[in-house]
């Protein structure tokens, strides 16, 4: 039973960073109507940048602060020249631009700072506390707290907040929206800049989790897609329990299925997702949209 | 009595085709114009180059200013607002937050609650379902929450395009008297582009024919009505 | 189909024919290369192009066709041409089955449910070790020329190649072409439409995933004999990116897109990596998002487009 709990503690840890990125995912998909593959790259990138802050002297929870600043500008700008131009096109061609930034970005990570990896200073304690037999890390409680902070931001900005409704209007219907006066391009502008933000916040978490290396995302980013997903992609709600789903299914695999294998435990969470499309394709938390034809 | 919306010498078209020629329409303050045309004449052509979702050459003058060029959304702050083909609704939003977001660029709180409640007194149906996603309405209902939203912004002038497309006669009729109420006791002036034309010419004060591009016959509204080529050809007379 | 038709056609199958006796070993050994990734680039557009279903896990049938046919000539020391029959059944039969899971999904979530599919290859190569030769590979015995042909060995493998490309070509072309083709475009473009016009979305779904899988697969066993070396990390998740850049470059939805696909596959990563060995995946995307800012329609579906304005004027 002990184990089967601290099993389910590991899986909410690392779920709470799928989460966290699934969150990002979610954003601009509400924003934008995007699914913006590259958010991962673009994350790592952040978190790279908020390494070489933290090498000039800038203690680690500023540097994550900085760098959330920093990541807006790039987000605005990555929208600006790469995605405005295509946003109105077809599903593939905005596919392939958004995988055409994953190349780019991870490429660039890899340019600017080599391919070797680095450690980065964790901007949580190193403390835990026993509560029974039980370990419970103020990691993992600050992941927790960080995720339903950014959550919970997220939901009451949304549903209760003018600049949410226009944000929803402008993803709803980008003609109606300039005609009540919403300005659509800085509407899409601060979907991509506080997603790229949240990547950043995800992108600290991962690296002070792991070793900072310009592929950690790349696991990631599938697994994050898998929670947004679960969500039905417009659930902020649905992000957070997807990550928490995968993060322990990949858990529990890893301890109880130890005849899989290492390699094979990986795709464990994603054939549960996998299930959950084929099931209910919208996603657990999606509405069924019933679209006029 | 002066203009609210001046249209001189409009010409539009979406690429190389050229849709509108020297278009130039008039709507008076405090009144109601109507744009008559058959299919593929150019009249939503006509009002989203006003609305600014067309580019165009030639001028449009909203209160005497220029705001040919400018773009859709800040065209629609300075008060123009364009009820749009379709209906344009949002469909995630709920018909309350569809109504709100019409007041977006406004701050005067207090008046667009007001607001909200007249529009909820118009449109008795849209209060029933306040909390109800809009894209769940009808298509009668959805055309008064575009009405509605437009009303929302306070406009100088309404610019509504085939209100009356997709719906019932009866829907039509009360849908009708409701712009006539809304013009002569709010003062709203409007713009509506109908291929229906026997409503929209006994609710209107002005009137223009539009064909092929061009308007061809432009005078008060029961002039136009009463000519014989217009009752055969639009009133089915 | 006039004279003017047969006379380029001899032309070209001359000059196809005569390549490895005038070129360097090497530009045959890549042009075979070329071919084997312009077969399975077929496939993808078959998939992608023209029946409008995104998939992003290509390169698990790559795999699969390579390692199947690797797998049988070396355990069942059957001939290379049996090989690459086995490869065709094993992928068509797998990519039917995932063509079930694709009839109920559009757009993103299939893109999702196939990069699920595109991630899954390396782990399971991997854990299937004692088989597959895991991360160490296989090594595979490339053909052989009959000692009566006199041709080299690059040559040989490049006619071997030649012909099964042909004839995938051929039978792809013949596909696509006429009421079936009108049928997938229907499919693509409004699935709804198409059903009730009673064409079977659903089963030419399922069937244009076996398909276009069975030349993915083809394509890879094709490979298997121009490389001679299989690992895992050859078919990763970058690789069926690079797909799905190819034959968009190429054109979607047009077969000879695919010949440029090949070409693209072949020659723009080791060109990137020329460019700038750091910066090679930044060449690669900005190839990519360039491609989609100016010629969506690919190069061969912009020259077609261009033609047709032409013959309208």
């Amino acid at each position: 039973m002990q184990y089967f709990l601290q099993q389910l503690l590991n899986g909410v840890t690392s779920g709470a960073v799928y989460a966290s990125l699934g969150l990002a995912l979610v954003l601009i998909y509400r924003t934008t109507n995007i699914a913006n593959f590259a958010q991962g790259e673009m994350a790592t990138f952040s978190a790279f940048l908020t390494w070489q802050i933290t090498q000039w002297g800038v203690p680690i929870l500023w540097s994550i602060l900085i760098v959330m600043a920093l990541s807006i500008v790039i987000g605005a700008i990555v929208y600006a020249v790469v995605v405005r131009p295509v946003q109105h096109k077809d599903e593939m061609t905005i596919i392939i631009v958004t995988l055409g930034l994953f190349l780019a970005f991870n490429s660039a990570t890899g340019a600017i700072w080599g391919f070797m990896q680095k450690s980065s200073p964790s901007p949580f304690p190193a403390y835990a506390w026993t509560l029974g037999p039980l370990r419970i890390s103020a990691e993992l409680l600050s992941f927790v707290l960080v995720l339903l902070a950014v959550s919970g931001g997220l939901y009451l900005l949304f549903q209760k907040t003018r600049l949410g409704m226009a944000l929803r209007a402008a993803a709803s219907n980008a003609q109606s929206a300039q005609l009540v006066g919403i300005p659509y391009t800085k509407m899409m502008i601060l979907g991509w800049g506080m997603a790229a933000a949240l990547g950043a916040v995800s992108g600290a978490l991962v690296a002070s989790r792991l070793t900072l290396d310009p592929n950690m995302m790349a696991d990631v980013i599938i697994y994050a897609f898998a929670s947004a997903v679960v969500g039905g992609m417009s659930s902020y709600v649905g992000a957070v329990v997807g990550g928490i789903v995968v993060g322990v299914s990949q858990a529990f695999s890893t301890a109880y299925l130890p005849g899989l294998g290492a390699d094979l435990q990986i795709i464990v969470p994603l054939l549960l997702i996998v299930a959950v499309l084929i099931v209910k394709p919208e996603g657990l938390f999606g509405k069924t949209v019933a679209a006029r034809v | 009595m002066k203009n609210v919306l001046e249209i001189k010498a409009l010409t539009a078209g979406y690429g190389r085709i050229s849709v509108l020629h020297e278009v130039s329409i008039s709507v008076r303050e405090g009144s109601i114009a109507v744009l008559l045309g058959a299919n593929g004449a150019g009249k939503t052509t006509t009002l989203r180059a006003v609305s600014g979702l067309l580019k165009s050459s030639g001028q449009i003058l909203l209160d005497g200013q220029d705001i040919s060029g400018q773009s859709a959304d800040s065209i629609a702050r300075r008060g123009v607002a364009h009820a749009a083909e379709g209906r344009g609704t949002f469909t995630d939003l709920t018909v309350e937050e569809n109504l709100r977001v019409g007041a977006y660029r406004r701050n005067d709180k207090a008046e667009i609650a007001n607001d909200l409640e007249k529009m909820y007194g118009l449109f008795p149906r849209l209060k029933e379902r306040r909390a109800q996603k809009a894209g769940s309405l009808s298509g009668g209902e959805q055309q008064m929450l575009a009405v509605g939203r437009a009303l929302m912004l306070r406009p100088r002038v309404m610019l509504l395009d085939e209100p009356s497309l997709g719906l019932a006669p009866v829907i039509i009729n009360s849908l009708f008297e409701t712009f006539s109420r809304v013009n002569q006791e709010l003062g709203v002036s409007m713009l509506i582009v109908e291929q229906n034309a026997n409503l929209a010419l006994q609710i209107a004060h002005d009137a223009y024919v539009l064909e092929s591009g061009a308007i061809t016959l432009s005078g008060p509204a029961s002039e136009i009505a009463s000519l014989d080529g217009i009752r055969a050809a639009y009133l089915g007379a | 189909m006039n004279i003017k038709h047969i006379l380029a056609g001899l032309l070209v199958a001359a000059l196809l024919i005569a390549i490895p006796l005038v070129v360097p070993g090497y530009l045959t050994f890549q042009l075979s290369g070329v071919m084997a990734y312009a077969v399975a680039a077929i496939g993808l557009n078959l998939i992608t192009g023209y029946a409008g279903q995104i998939s992003l896990g290509h390169n698990a049938f790559f795999a699969l066709g390579a390692y199947s046919a690797a797998m049988s000539m070396t355990y069942f020391h059957v001939h290379y041409m049996t090989s690459v029959l086995i490869a065709a059944v094993v992928t068509f039969v797998v990519g039917y089955l995932s063509g079930f899971p694709a009839q109920r999904l559009r757009g993103l979530y299939l893109a999702l449910i196939t990069l699920v599919l595109a991630v899954s290859v390396s782990p399971v190569i991997k854990h299937f070790k004692a088989v597959t030769g895991g991360m160490a590979g296989l090594a595979i015995e490339r053909p052989a020329p009959p000692a009566w042909t006199g041709l080299s060995k690059d040559a040989w493998i490049y006619y071997t190649v030649l012909s099964i490309t042909v004839l995938c070509f051929y039978l792809a072309r013949n596909f696509v072409a006429g009421s079936t083709g009108r049928a997938l475009t229907a499919v693509r473009v409004s699935p709804l439409a198409a059903s009730s016009m009673g064409v079977n979305v659903n089963g030419y779904k399922v069937l244009i995933f076996g398909l276009g899988s069975m030349l993915g697969g083809i394509g890879g066993a094709l490979f298997n004999f121009s490389i001679g070396f299989i690992a895992p990390d050859s078919f990763n998740l970058l690789l069926s990116v690079s797909f799905l850049a190819a034959i968009v470059v190429g054109g979607l939805g047009t077969i000879w897109g695919a010949l440029i696909a090949g070409l693209f596959l072949q020659f723009v990563p080791s060109y990137a990596s020329d460019l700038s060995e750091a910066l090679s995946g930044a060449v690669y995307g900005a190839i990519l998002i360039i491609c989609m800012f100016f010629m969506p329609k690919g190069i061969v579906g912009s020259l077609l487009e261009w033609m047709r304005a032409r013959n309208m004027k």
